[in-house]
């Protein structure tokens, strides 16, 4: 297996001597996959967060705290 | 210790603490595991080259499989003791499963074409249980949907879970029983894997960079739930005020 060089040498992503589409594809896949569930969670995450903050806040401003 | 872990309060502060060393270790795990599979291992010496799927593949089905039996044990124990926390995890452990029973599905095809001479065989049943598995976890979240209250949707839900988990050790040892494309268990054996190391150990330290990934996931997903919850609540306190 021979590794693709960049124009500075560096190596990139590996030759395979068979089936390099086939790989390619499969490992492609599932991060696509991967990178769309845990994009969905996190921004479910991030709503749901943002909104109890907001609802939190609107509950603190209409029934202040008791001082002293 | 059920009783410790059904508390939401003490969950959200421990997955809070435990959430960045989840998704710390899974990426460390997963990047490791991707670069011993492309630039590390050596080509089979039957399949050549299209053997490194194995390091996404097998990972996938066995998680596709922990996820489904982790939702039928979480909906065991809300049904007996109706703890809320458990139907959340349930529910959160449903997408998640799902995407790694499906990457394990069109993995498979992908890696069968080139080692079998075909994307899809009706008559493995390794692979038409698999199939059966996604329906299972699709019909989950289907069913969950479709109930007006988040008790139906959680007993329907419970319900199915239970009753489709059959479904998993049948998975397990259809490649023992039936025999076909597949090959018999090399890794999950009662006499020990059959895999050279070389193979063996990258393949363990995947399948562990995707558990913890999907424990993340789980976890926030579980989080997001608890949250939309108390944002509820406190909606229905401002309304009533």
């Amino acid at each position: 297996m021979a590794a693709r060089t960049g124009g500075d040498g560096r190596a990139m992503l590996p030759e395979f001597e068979n089936h390099a589409v086939y790989i390619y594809a499969a490992y492609g896949l599932a991060a696509a996959t991967l990178g769309a569930l845990i994009a969905a969670i996190v921004y479910r995450a991030r709503r749901a967060r943002a909104k109890v903050e907001r609802l939190q806040r609107q509950a603190d401003e209409s029934d202040p705290p008791a001082q002293g | 210790m059920i009783k410790a872990f059904a508390n939401p309060h003490r969950f959200m502060a421990f997955s809070q603490r435990v959430q960045p060393w989840l998704y710390g270790g899974a990426a460390a795990l997963i990047a490791y595991s991707v670069w011993q599979a492309f630039y590390v291992v050596s080509p089979e010496r039957f399949q050549g080259d299209s053997a490194r799927i194995m390091f996404i593949h097998v990972p996938a089905a066995w998680l596709g499989m922990a996820g489904y039996a982790g939702m039928a044990a979480a909906s065991f124990v809300w049904f007996i003791w109706r703890h809320e926390l458990a139907d959340t995890a349930a529910k959160a452990l449903a997408p998640v499963g799902a995407a790694y029973c499906a990457i394990c599905l069109y993995s498979g095809a992908i890696w069968g074409k080139p080692t079998w001479g075909t994307w899809w065989q009706w008559d493995d049943a390794r692979m038409v249980s698999m199939l059966v598995l996604l329906f299972l976890y699709l019909g989950y979240m289907a069913v969950r949907a479709a109930m007006d209250t988040r008790q139906k949707a959680a007993q329907a839900g419970a319900i199915l879970a239970m009753v489709g988990v059959i479904n998993v050790p049948i998975i397990k040892f259809s490649v023992d029983i039936w025999a076909s494309l597949h090959q018999p268990a090399s890794v999950v054996r009662f006499d020990g894997p059959t895999m050279d190391a070389s193979y063996l150990y990258p393949l363990l330290i995947a399948a562990l960079g995707h558990t913890l990934l999907l424990t993340g996931l789980v976890f926030t997903a579980m989080r997001t739930d608890i949250m939309t919850r108390r944002a509820r609540a406190l909606l229905l306190r401002q309304a009533a005020a």
